[in-house]
């Protein structure tokens, strides 16, 4: 868990005080990911960089884990705190072993702890330890260099993690690819993250928590769906784009933009089912059995001038929607199969409702949010 | 191992108390000869010499000035002339005295001097001597030179020399010579004899007990009117270290009586000519001399 | 004289005695100013104002002519009685070659890539302990480069040394000359060249076995 409590850095330039970082205070908890965005200059580098007293703070606290850092000798402090940068900096004249117990060495670990932890971080990435732990750097690819880069920052264990821009130099193509892993990761292990990026996108994706700089100041500090949703200002407005709200739709689960669907039973009757389709202005109808899970749909059309149980006419769905999978994908499978709606299933085949795309409109303007236990107003959420 | 070490030490306590001594040596032929010589001379009477050679002119007689060094050979007109600036015309035995009575005063004593008088001259080499067969004195020189024309006549000579006040300016002065300033090349005193050697100049200063005079076959030429001043070898001594080894004086006085020009010149000569090694050198002439012993 | 006879007056002992004597000293002033050298271009890096004072200082060093310094040093040492052994060369010596080394290792140091000094600092690597673990091994290369031009250069410098009683293979040249023994002048010369040339092909090795194995790993 980290907390910054009024960091602020002002230094001397061609006779003028300069305010680079102006009060910043947030709380980041354990285990999530913080992205610090904003435009060049904007002071989140240089709000990083304080943390781990790179940088030496004008004023201010920062405190790990509840414990003031101030007083704590910047290598001894550093070294508890993992760094990944963007140009990577492996050492060229140590192996890629050597690279990533660099810290663990320092702190003292004996050489079969240090060497079974490589090994350990080395499977997380996908890089098969007998062939590359006696490598170079230099016969890395990019991307596997980056790799290495973010185990070297794991490999002591610190709770905490800083990343300056950590994925800009690896190629769009892999780019996906490693944020992924990353992401994966970072679940799994727990560590607190806080992560430099002028990428939007990439903040949305990956961060927990985004913290949005400008000048120095902070402007809004939101899970990113609320900041899609409600901008604090015109500025952060502008920089999350004109098409924020289509942004909103990787971070949307299905279950949040389900509607309450009626659903009907296998044996119920064709007429009842009518009615209900009457009632609720639809075209159609799940039908599930009494444990509610979902077994297929009826149309309104096959059921007109028909009898009995709708039981005959029950047809399989040809795609359905995860409650966890995004909207994106899910208006994406739908305009796939032509389709104006989707059941939303649970992991137990359980039938939670529709999404349809009067559903999913409904929910990105009604000012909700993810995140959000219950609909604050945004300007509550920052940080002071 | 140690044992033998102390044993030998003490034996030779006993026996005599071997001195160290420095010497000197000018990086010439004739002065390594005279180091040997007098190494090899001094050490069955107590004296363990080391020979520091190659020293360039200067170096050797500050160096027993100060006391880095213990004894040097010197010539009477390098001391009268260079260190001591002394421009009257003295004859050999006057220049011995009045170097010995200057340098006294600054801490180097001059012992008993040698008979022979390594002065400067200059030389025709081989194919110019046959060529002008009656120059024979450097008036002669002087007189063919007025003749010539500038520029086809070289002169080498070392670069001391050269740039000595009672150098060059001197002698040409003296005679008339005349040279322009491309024709006179200056050189390492040794280059001078390989220049005369190989015809590559008119005519070269060169030094009169040097062995390679008769083998390359120059022309020493007359020094009719006595310009080159006399420069007569003794042996010099820090006056510190004369003080404590007094009998060094009475010890060198034979070895120094022995060499005459002749004598030396023969010895730079098995050296420059015949290829035998100072030390080599230094041991025959001593043996032959009697003033050692046969070798143990 | 015929070819083979020309040269048999020499005394190979003496030749071979003085090789070692040459070696010695000019491997002891080259020693010297890796000694010095290498820390004080460490330091350089470290307090950057003292960059330009240095490297300005060898620098003139490096313009005196080799026997304009040995003139010079002679009197110095003179006083304290060490005028003319093997001080006032290898002193000589040693100050020609601080400038190659110095700048080579300045050089060397402060051209490691930003984002390896910035990620060994972050992560927790004291100053000193970057320079062992990094910055030095990398440097390795560049900073024998730098001795190399000192060695090479200054095995013929050495030869001056003779001129003060210093010893090396000066002795020969210097006496061969004197002498007009064209033989023993022939085996002077060439032999502070081959010197030179072993040396170089020695430091040259060297310098590839001491450059780090990640550096030159290939793709």
């Amino acid at each position: 868990m980290i907390e910054l409590d009024k960091l602020t850095k002002k230094f001397h330039q061609k006779g003028k005080d300069v305010v680079a970082v102006n009060e910043v205070s947030l709380t980041v908890d354990e285990g999530q990911i913080c992205v610090f965005l904003g435009p060049s200059g904007c002071g989140k580098s240089t709000t990083l960089k304080m943390i781990n007293r790179l940088i030496k703070p004008t004023s201010g606290r920062v405190l790990i884990n509840g414990e003031d850092t101030t007083g704590i000798d910047e290598v001894t402090l550093r070294r508890n705190i993992g760094y990944v940068i963007q140009q990577i900096g492996l050492f060229p004249n140590m192996t890629i072993e050597e690279n990533i117990t660099v810290v663990p060495k320092l702190l003292g670990w004996d050489k079969k702890r240090c060497h079974e932890r490589a090994v350990e971080l080395m499977s997380m990435v996908q890089l098969e330890p007998k062939q590359y732990l006696s490598r170079y750097p230099r016969e890395l690819s990019g991307g596997q260099q980056q790799r290495i880069g973010v185990i070297r920052a794991l490999a002591a264990d610190a709770p905490v993690l800083l990343m300056d821009e950590p994925f800009g130099a690896v190629d769009p193509v892999n780019r996906d690819a490693i944020q992924n892993e990353f992401f994966q990761m970072q679940r799994a292990l727990n560590k607190t993250v806080i992560m430099v990026s002028h990428d939007i996108d990439e903040a949305i994706k990956l961060g927990d928590k985004i913290a949005i700089f400008k000048d120095g100041a902070l402007l809004q500090y939101d899970h990113p769906d609320t900041l899609l949703a409600h901008p604090a200002d015109d500025f952060v407005s502008g920089f999350v784009g004109q098409d924020s709200t289509l942004k909103r739709l990787l971070l949307i689960r299905a279950e949040d933009a389900a509607d309450n669907a009626p659903s009907v039973l296998a044996d119920t009757a064709v007429a009842d089912a009518l009615e209900l389709m009457e009632e609720h202005d639809r075209r159609h109808l799940v039908v599930t059995d009494a444990q509610k899970k979902a077994q297929g749909y009826i149309r309104r059309r096959d059921l007109r001038g028909q009898s009995g149980a709708v039981q005959p006419f029950l047809q399989t769905f040809n795609a359905t929607a995860a409650h966890d999978e995004h909207l994106r994908i899910l208006l994406s499978r739908m305009y796939e199969f032509n389709r104006s709606w989707l059941p939303v299933l649970s992991a137990d085949n359980d039938f939670l409702g529709e999404v349809t795309q009067e559903s999913i409109a409904d929910y990105l303007s009604s000012g909700r949010s993810r995140g959000k236990s219950s609909i604050v107003s945004p300007a509550e959420q920052v940080a002071v | 191992m140690k044992f033998f070490v102390v044993c030998a030490g003490l034996l030779l306590a006993a026996t005599s108390q071997a001195a160290e001594l420095r010497i000197g040596a000018k990086v010439f032929t004739e002065q390594a000869i005279l180091s040997e010589l007098t190494a090899q001379y001094l050490r069955p009477h107590g004296y363990e010499s080391r020979i520091v050679g190659n020293l360039g002119s200067t170096i050797a007689w500050n160096g027993m000035k100060s006391g880095q060094l213990d004894l040097t050979w010197e010539y009477t007109g390098t001391s009268l002339v260079a260190y001591n600036k002394v421009t009257e015309r003295l004859d050999k035995e006057a220049a011995y005295q009045r170097v010995k009575e200057l340098d006294a005063k600054t801490g180097a004593i001059w012992l008993a001097p040698s008979r022979f008088n390594n002065t400067y001259a200059l030389a025709l080499p081989e194919k110019v001597a046959e060529e002008f067969p009656d120059i024979k004195t450097i008036s002669d020189l002087a007189a063919v030179l007025q003749q010539t024309a500038k520029g086809s006549r070289l002169l080498a000579l070392d670069i001391e020399f050269a740039n000595r006040s009672d150098g060059l300016d001197g002698l040409v002065k003296e005679y008339g010579l005349k040279f322009t300033r491309d024709e006179v090349r200056q050189m390492d005193p040794g280059l001078v004899y390989t220049a005369l050697s190989n015809g590559q100049v008119f005519v070269g200063l060169v030094y009169t007990t040097d062995g390679r005079l008769e083998s390359f076959g120059l022309r020493l030429l007359e020094d009719d009117r006595g310009y080159f001043p006399d420069y007569t070898a003794a042996p010099v001594v820090n006056a510190d270290y004369l003080k404590a080894h007094p009998d060094l004086a009475d010890l060198l006085k034979p070895l120094a009586e022995r060499l005459d020009d002749a004598t030396m010149r023969r010895l730079n000569a098995r050296v420059d000519v015949d290829r035998e090694t100072p030390a080599a050198v230094a041991a025959d002439f001593l043996r032959q001399e009697k003033l050692i012993e046969e070798a143990r | 004289m015929d070819f083979m006879t020309a040269f048999q007056h020499i005394d190979w002992a003496q030749v071979v005695s003085l090789t070692g004597e040459h070696i010695a000293l000019v491997g002891v002033a080259v020693g010297l100013a890796i000694i010095i050298g290498v820390p004080l271009g460490i330091l350089m890096t470290r307090f950057p104002w003292l960059a330009g004072p240095l490297q300005g200082a060898a620098t003139v060093v490096l313009t005196l002519p080799a026997i304009a310094l040995f003139g010079l040093l002679l009197p110095f040492y003179s006083q304290f009685g060490q005028g003319l052994g093997p001080l006032p060369a290898v002193t000589a010596v040693f100050l020609y070659s601080l400038l190659p080394i110095l700048r080579n290792t300045y050089l060397a140091l402060s051209s490691v890539e930003p984002g390896i000094r910035e990620a060994g600092k972050g992560i927790g690597m004291s100053f000193w302990q970057r320079l062992r673990m990094v910055d030095l091994p990398i440097a390795v290369p560049v900073i024998l480069a730098g001795v190399r031009t000192a060695v090479v250069m200054n095995i013929g410098v050495m030869t001056i040394a003779a001129t003060i009683g210093a010893g090396g293979l000066g002795v020969l040249i210097l006496t061969a000359i004197s002498r007009s023994d064209m033989a023993t002048l022939f085996v002077g010369a060439v032999l502070v060249s081959v010197l030179a040339i072993v040396a170089d092909l020695f430091l040259q090795w060297l310098q590839k076995t001491l450059t780090p194995r990640g550096l030159k790993a290939a793709r």
